[in-house]
């Protein structure tokens, strides 16, 4: 809206006096992104680099790092680098256990703790069904969930829908006050699944922290104005690596189930 | 005193060899005949320097001399005087007192700030911001020197043995200025006077630097002051304080916003306003605000003539101005109008867009004595700013003041002034922006959202005049605020959603000034003050440190929420070195009981004003000056070094990713409170005289914001830290019909808050921050130009051309950066917008 307000009043001024020209700010050292994830299903962690903000969004995949995950026991396990940045493990996390990461690169160590969930949400089933998108008019899919939630604690959720060679869509969804209850969530993709297509819907219950982690990312504002017309004052994502990382190694328990839309 | 003086005296007695060295050179004497000896002087002097000569004349004498601008004042030196043994007690003489107002002989104008001086005493006073003075002396004859910038002076003898009412007038000097200059003259005022930081800008100077499009400008004129900095956008930050940290008054009247074209223009029409007087700390009669004063005064009228007028048409707006007498010159009235024409100009561009972009303004002054004791002012100003379009909504904001102004003197030594004022600043946006409305309320039509400032004041100040050497201020002030931020409303159902607060602000106050003696004057003053917040008939609610609501209590209307109190000294004090050199020293302490809620863009419109509350407590500053003052060649050229330290506590800013939208119905949720210090030297130098006369200025300050839970903790430099600030103006009065002037500035850039860096999580790109305010703008510098050509017509006609070149040298300065993290072509690109072309301008301006 004040970007309107300037256009409006400073209008002749700018368009006639005006120019605008691209500003480049001052290169940075890049720092360690980890985003990591330890579930009953296995573990899985990506590495990557920070680059500049006014670098084009290429961030250089890390493949030299040394990736090591510890349970509370202290018994470590090694992560097998399998390109792209990626990490794997088919070590199984335990519901209700800690897990610490170890990452060495660059003679510098970076440490995070994930506690998985104390135990595993099943999903019910899946219905789909199409509806037409007030906004723009077109017909979409709709996917409804069907699970219980967990009985003592409150569930966060993280529902990813995955086609064959990507990601349809993902959200995260917060249940505080219906524990133990049988839920039906809907979930609206922003496209039309056709009849045949095969999905596969995975539901993970995220530890709390990690949950706050993806929803800061979800509020994130857009006004990108600065010292102009914007309102909202900068914010970092805190997440929970050590020694000035970014990103977030959590964990949760996920369960999944395959459909045929028809 | 440097000047050198050939003199050979052949039996001529000291008065007459006075007469001789004031032939031969500009120093004038002062002196009482009564106190000089008869003697006959036989002596010879070969260019001497004129010290050294009063030095050899008075040696045998119980004489000295005293240099006072122009006069030397030759006294008896009491510690030479030795007194009879056992004489008699001497009764002491009695005293009167002169007393009136201080006017321009055309129009009757009140010339504030004037100097009133006893040629006999060396001594003087100035005149209040009425114009009144009065001067109480022992009985005897003196002479009085009436003097004004810009106007001839007058002598004036008085035999003093009763009190006496003297309205005195004075007479424009012939000069090429037009009409707003940094007001100069030959008097020692700079050095003597006790308020350090204290500026007074008259229409001559606004009109003869260059200015942005020929429209002269007071706050333009301002920003080239030592420790005033502006920020780009229309406002300006005085010695680290930010822009709501200064009280702007119109006519006693507050104003909330004075920009017109977001910034590009002040809401002052320049043939609208008599003077303006900044001072750069709050004195004790003033509270509010925390760092500075700007008290602009509109002209009350000629006297003189039924009617004259004045006026100007610019490139992008024109204006006029009518003054007369009322009733048989017992009266004056002032009407002034602008508006400027941008929906004219784009009109042929764009469609929809004529009575929606344009600024106006009016301004309305009358006043009427009712006897010699009694008289009344009314002053009215009304300005609106208006853009977007007709079909789309509009974003609009207004001013609209009112005083209604009584003048009593009591009698020759108290002289009162009571005020009733009225101010009403209004933002108010469509509802087609979307995103505003949206974010807050999830309605998107029909809807428009306006915030609302209202003050009515009541304000009696008194002025007791003891004697020459001691006067009393005193007095009282109410306010009652009102507050309505961001309130949504339906055309048909009126305020849908809006929060509304009232709080009464209360102020007493007394200062004293008096002459401790020949070389020392102090000033010490306290303001008691005030603020309570009433309830609304709702619940307020209480937030903890991280944002959190934690209580809630329900307040009846009118209800006592929450009674702040607060006590604000305030000490001045002069040294007199000699007659050209001081020192000054000041210490202040302020409270602001208001907050604005700024956007990033600061003096925006729709920027947020708030009482303090049971969450946000009022800001306090204590500041420290002290200043050196040197005069050279006859107080023509003037030069300053002052430095300042000043701490703000109570500072607020937003948390880390407050989202405040419009609607801050919970806005004290976002905020974050700390504190800011700020330090820095300001040199001055300025000519006030000759064909060329200008000003230099240079300011290095920084300031350092503190707040816990801001950039870590750590301290880091406020967006208005601006360590280096140059200004150089100069005008070439070629003729008395051209003059050429010039005004160059340096700045360092402000600073902002940029992302660091960026990185990728699940294919989302996100940004991170180091620092707060890592990234400072590019230097700002630029030249302008302007060339004046005058015509002078039959009677009182005239008229001048004003044409000038704004950035000649055409420097890209910024005016913004911006990014858009969703534009994926551009991925991480930062833009600046800058103002880079050379942009011409001419002015016409007429008055009759």
């Amino acid at each position: 809206m004040m970007k309107k307000i300037g256009l409006s009043g400073l209008i002749l001024l700018c368009t006639v006096f005006a120019c605008t020209e691209r500003l480049e700010l001052p290169p940075i050292d890049p720092l360690l992104v980890v985003v990591g994830l330890a579930t009953n299903n296995g573990l899985q962690v990506n590495l990557s680099e920070s680059v500049s903000k006014t670098s084009s969004n290429v961030f250089p995949k890390i493949n030299d790092a040394d990736v090591r995950v510890e349970d509370q026991s202290g018994v470590s396990l090694r992560l097998l680098s399998i390109g792209e940045g990626n990490y794997a493990s088919l070590f199984q996390a335990i519901p209700g256990e800690s897990y610490e990461i170890i990452i060495n690169w660059k003679e510098e160590e970076y440490k995070a703790i994930a506690k998985m969930p104390d135990q595993v949400i099943k999903i019910d089933s899946v219905q789909h069904q199409y509806f037409t998108d007030s906004l723009n008019n077109l017909e979409k899919s709709r996917l409804n969930l069907f699970f219980r939630d967990s009985p003592q604690t409150p569930t966060y959720g993280l529902i990813t829908v995955k086609l064959a060679g990507g990601t349809l869509g993902d959200t995260v969804f917060a249940d505080v006050n219906t524990n133990g209850q049988y839920q039906n969530f809907r979930f609206d993709l922003n496209s039309k699944l056709s009849a045949g297509t095969r999905i596969q819907i995975e539901f993970a219950q995220l530890e709390v922290a990690l949950f706050e982690y993806l929803r800061a990312i979800n509020q994130l504002n857009p006004d990108g104005a600065i010292g102009g017309l914007t309102i909202a004052p900068p914010k970092n994502i805190i997440g929970n690596v050590s020694n000035e990382g970014l990103g977030f190694f959590g964990a949760g328990t996920i369960d999944q189930i395959e459909i045929t839309i028809e | 005193m440097q000047e050198k003086v050939s003199l050979k005296l052949r039996g001529q007695t000291l008065a007459e060899a006075f007469k001789l060295i004031e032939k031969e050179c500009s120093a004038r004497f002062t002196f009482n005949n009564n106190d000089l000896p008869d003697q006959k002087l036989r002596l010879t002097f070969r260019r001497k320097k004129l010290a050294f000569i009063l030095d050899r004349l008075l040696a045998d004498t119980p004489l000295r001399f005293s240099r006072k601008g122009q006069y030397i004042v030759i006294l008896l030196d009491q510690n030479n005087v030795v007194p009879p043994l056992s004489s008699p007690p001497i009764p002491l003489p009695k005293k009167y007192t002169v007393s009136g107002f201080l006017q321009d002989t055309m129009t009757s104008e009140a010339l504030i700030g004037g100097t009133i001086f006893v040629e006999e005493l060396g001594k003087g006073v100035a005149t209040n911001e009425y114009g009144f003075y009065s001067i109480t002396l022992p009985e005897g004859k003196y002479h009085i020197l009436y003097r004004y910038l810009g106007y001839k002076e007058s002598r004036i003898f008085f035999e003093l043995n009763k009190n006496i009412d003297r309205d005195v007038k004075l007479g424009l000097q012939e000069q090429d200025l037009p009409d707003i200059v940094v007001q100069s003259d030959e008097s020692n005022e700079h050095i003597e006077s006790i308020e350090g930081g204290s500026v007074v800008i008259e229409a001559p100077l606004a009109k003869a630097i260059p200015v942005f499009l020929g429209e002269p400008d007071i706050i333009r004129t301002i920003q080239l002051l030592p420790g005033v900095v502006s920020l780009g956008n229309g406002g300006f930050s005085v010695r680290g304080g930010k822009e709501d940290h200064n009280m702007i008054l119109l006519d006693e009247a507050p104003l909330y916003n004075t920009t017109h074209l977001l910034g590009v223009f002040s809401v002052f029409n320049i043939d609208a306003i008599n003077q303006a007087r900044l001072i750069k700390g709050i004195p004790a009669e003033h509270r509010g605000r925390l760092s500075a004063l700007l008290d602009v005064r509109m002209k009350e009228g000629t006297k003189g003539r039924k009617m004259a007028g004045k006026g100007g048409i610019g490139l992008l707006s024109s204006r006029l101005m009518l003054e007369g007498r009322l009733g048989e010159g017992k009266g004056s009235y002032m009407v002034a109008a602008r508006r400027s024409y941008l929906d004219l100009l784009i009109a042929p561009f764009a469609d929809d867009v004529l009575d929606t972009n344009f600024f106006s303004d009016y301004n309305l002054k009358a006043n009427y004595q009712l006897n010699k004791r009694d008289r009344i002012f009314a002053s009215a100003y009304f300005g609106k700013d208006r853009y977007g379009s007709k079909e789309e909504a509009a974003v609009e904001w207004s001013n609209r003041t009112t005083t209604l102004r009584w003048n009593r003197i009591f009698n020759d030594q108290l002289f009162m002034n009571t005020s009733l004022v009225l101010s009403d600043y209004d933002f108010e946006t469509g509802s087609n922006f979307d995103g505003i409305v949206e974010i807050n309320t999830g309605i998107e039509e029909n809807l428009r959202v306006r915030t609302t400032v209202r003050d009515f004041s009541l304000n009696t100040k008194f002025q007791y005049y003891h004697d020459l050497d001691k006067s009393i201020k005193f007095g009282f002030s109410a306010t009652h605020h009102f507050f309505r931020p961001a309130a949504v409303f339906e055309r048909d159902k009126g305020i849908v959603d809006g929060r509304e607060q009232r709080a009464v602000e209360l102020g007493i106050y007394a200062s004293e000034q008096w002459q401790v003696n020949d070389k020392l004057k102090l000033e010490l003053g306290t303001h008691l003050s005030n603020m309570a917040i009433l309830g609304q008939g709702k619940y307020e609610f209480q937030y903890d440190r991280e944002g959190g609501k934690v209580d809630s209590t329900f307040f009846n209307s009118g209800q006592l929420v929450k009674n702040y109190f607060g006590v604000e000294p305030r000490i001045a004090a002069a040294y007199l070195i000699n007659d050209q050199q001081s020192l000054k020293f000041s210490y202040t302490r302020t409270i602001q009981y208001l907050q604005r809620v700024n956007s990033a863009f600061a003096n925006n419109p729709a920027s947020i004003w708030l009482p303090s509350n049971k969450n946000i407590r009022p800001q306090q500053a204590d500041q420290v000056t002290l200043g050196y003052y040197h005069n050279f060649f006859n107080h023509t050229v003037k030069a300053s070094v002052e430095v300042y330290y000043k701490q703000m506590n109570r500072q607020i800013d937003y948390r880390d990713g407050a989202l405040l939208g419009l609607t801050p119905r919970a806005i004290e949720s976002l905020l974050v409170y700390g504190r800011s210090r700020a330090g820095g030297v300001e040199f001055s130098l300025s000519k006030s005289q000759g064909k060329v006369w200008g000003s230099i200025s240079y300011t290095y300050s920084r300031i350092k914001n503190s707040f816990d839970q801001v950039n870590g903790g750590r301290s880091y430099s406020a967006d208005n830290d601006i360590p280096h600030n140059l200004s150089v103006s100069a005008v070439w009065d070629i003729s008395k019909k051209c003059s050429l002037a010039a005004g160059w500035g340096l700045r360092s850039g402000r600073l902002v808050t940029v992302p660091a860096g960026k990185y990728q999580i699940n294919d989302q790109v996100i940004d991170y921050y180091r620092d707060r305010n890592n990234l400072r703008f590019p230097t700002h510098h630029r030249l302008d130009l302007s060339f004046t050509l005058r015509k002078k017509g039959k009677k009182k006609r005239q008229s001048y051309w004003n044409f000038a070149l704004f950035n000649v040298y055409m420097r890209a300065n910024p005016v913004f950066i911006y990014y858009d993290p969703k534009n994926v072509e551009d991925e991480g690109a930062v833009f600046q917008i800058s103002l880079s072309s050379i942009i011409p301008s001419v002015t016409y301006n007429f008055e009759f």
